[in-house]
């Protein structure tokens, strides 16, 4: 038996962020978005996308594949460029061109395989012309806190998808942002070594509380991970329902997966993204 | 039971044996006249004498060093192309047409037309290994930028990298094995435009030396000459791909 509406918030368009607390990190306002697809005919990929985090605030997005949440992200992050109206303000500025501040972690661990683990997480810093002996500093202690010690100089090729989305991890953290945008970065992982990532980031982030903004399809692990799930609908994408998640922190996962309330959420968050998630495979099939 | 790296040596050596063999064989049982197909004894034989003469190295030297400096310049000019065109958005575009009709071309045949530019000493035949170089590592350094992956430039975007970074840091180690596989390649191909440039019109080297020794048929002196040709590329190659081992030693790293 589902509880009709005890963890959703407010209406599909509402602007309101659930948990976190202080100044908004986020505020995308009324974004529209359509791209041009290869027959010239416009596709609409966002349409009035609203939202806002707060600082501090880990906010999950679930929908259907293809509806704009990696667009979104890249509009936060400035990748994505020439929306029709709307704005996007990142950290208290309108995002124009890359945005300062911003880490991005993307779905495959994008780490250059000519470098070593040291290396590649210390890419950031390197760019920014922080000398060599801070950088050796900030990399060591990042893969000492993600439990890489002693890989430092490997290479990308010689550690296991866990592993490696790891120092993907500590790539995006080495240059300290004050926003974290996360493209599925657990998604290509296998189902076990996932929980263990997962469970290890939880830990991570509950001692930094950066402002998250996490892309995933996988409900519970929005469920674990966030304080605020937004559901976004098929194609045009646009938040449809959000879901403040009720479980204190500091979270454990093996504590909350047999919590009645988290498979509760898990349904609710599934009848949303059911429906969407149909219309979404119907518009492929129709394509 | 040996292990499979000993199989690999000991069958290549029973290759080797067996096919030095049956050369000797055919030709001293009668079954072909040497006059067609020499003998591995003759040639060893004649490799001895020319050996110990230094006119013969200095056909040698004369072909390596136009193969060898024709293989350096178009190296340097196809990789530079290669990434100006690479990285340029609207360059790329304009010239790819020009290219491929180059490439279609059998670069051997300007030959004739080099002789007649810059005549029959080192020019036309550095021209010709330089021709035939130049493109096809063109090619493959613009398809090794191309080929980076997306993602890659993005993680570099968000990490504020300049137009600069982004070339030295990610567009050119991606296209560092594309350019060590062209250069490969390139070893024989610096070779065969040095020694067709030769068969052409010259006064020295080993294409020449083939040329005179067919004029006489002299089989043993045809061969002499290639088998030398052979094993210094065959050496040219091993030192291309002992660079290659040491260059790209994170892509032969595997999880164990």
């Amino acid at each position: 038996m589902i509880m009709q509406g005890e963890y959703l918030i407010g209406g599909a368009a509402s602007a309101h962020p659930g948990g976190g607390k202080g100044r908004p990190a986020i505020e995308i306002d009324r974004l529209h978005y359509s791209a041009r697809d290869r027959h010239g005919r416009d596709v609409r990929i966002l349409e009035d996308l609203s939202l806002t985090v707060a600082e501090g605030e880990f906010l999950a997005i679930v929908g259907p594949s293809g509806c704009g949440k990696s667009t979104a992200l890249n509009f936060i992050a400035g990748l994505a460029a020439g929306h029709q109206s709307g704005s996007v303000r990142a950290l208290g500025r309108p995002v124009q061109g890359i945005s300062p501040g911003i880490g991005y972690m993307f779905q495959t661990h994008g780490l250059l395989p000519w470098r070593t683990i040291a290396q590649n997480v210390e890419l950031g810093l390197e760019l920014k012309g922080t000398p060599p002996a801070e950088r050796a500093a900030a990399s060591a202690r990042l893969l000492r806190e993600l439990g890489l010690a002693g890989f430092e100089r490997h290479y990308p090729a010689e550690l296991s998808g866990g592993m490696r989305q790891r120092v993907s991890l500590a790539r995006t953290l080495a240059t300290d942002p004050a926003l974290l945008l996360m493209d599925e970065p657990f998604g290509a992982l296998d189902a076990q070594t996932k929980l263990l990532v997962q469970d290890g980031f939880v830990a991570f982030w509950e001692t930094y509380r950066k402002t998250v903004v996490f892309v995933t399809h996988d409900l519970a692990e929005a469920i674990f991970l966030a304080d605020r799930i937004v559901v976004m609908s098929a194609r045009p994408g646009r938040v449809k329902a959000q879901y403040a998640v009720p479980f204190a922190r500091p979270r454990r996962l093996a504590a909350i997966r047999t919590d009645q309330a988290f498979s509760d959420l898990w349904e609710r968050i599934w009848l949303d993204l059911e429906d969407e998630a149909r219309s979404s495979m119907q518009g492929v099939a129709h394509a | 039971m040996p292990s499979r790296r000993q199989t690999i040596v000991l069958g290549r050596l029973a290759i080797l044996v067996a096919v030095v063999l049956a050369w000797e064989a055919l030709s001293r049982l009668g079954l072909v006249r040497t006059f067609w197909i020499s003998s591995p004894s003759l040639i060893a034989a004649r490799f001895a004498e020319l050996a110990g003469q230094g006119e013969f190295w200095f056909h040698v030297y004369v072909t390596l060093s136009e193969a060898f400096s024709g293989l350096v310049a178009g190296g340097t000019v196809g990789i530079a192309l290669g990434l100006l065109v690479g990285v340029s958005r609207t360059a790329g575009p304009i010239l790819e047409p020009f290219v491929i009709a180059l490439n279609s071309l059998p670069r051997v045949a300007l030959g004739p037309l080099l002789v007649l530019y810059v005549g029959i000493g080192f020019a036309s035949k550095f021209l010709l290994a330089f021709s035939l170089v130049v493109v096809p590592v063109m090619l493959n350094t613009y398809e090794g930028i191309r080929s980076v992956d997306q993602t890659l430039v993005n993680v570099m975007r968000t990490l504020q990298a300049t137009r600069a970074q982004l070339f030295f840091k990610l567009l050119l180690p991606n296209a560092v094995p594309w350019i060590l596989s062209a250069m490969r390649g390139a070893v024989s191909f610096a070779i065969v435009g040095a020694i067709v440039g030769e068969f052409i019109s010259a006064q020295a080297g080993i294409g020449f030396l083939i040329d005179e020794a067919s004029g006489s048929f002299d089989t043993t002196g045809i061969m002499v000459p290639l088998l030398v040709l052979m094993a210094l590329g065959y050496a040219l190659d091993c030192a291309i791909v002992a660079a290659s081992r040491r260059l790209l030693r994170w892509r032969t790293l595997q999880l164990n």
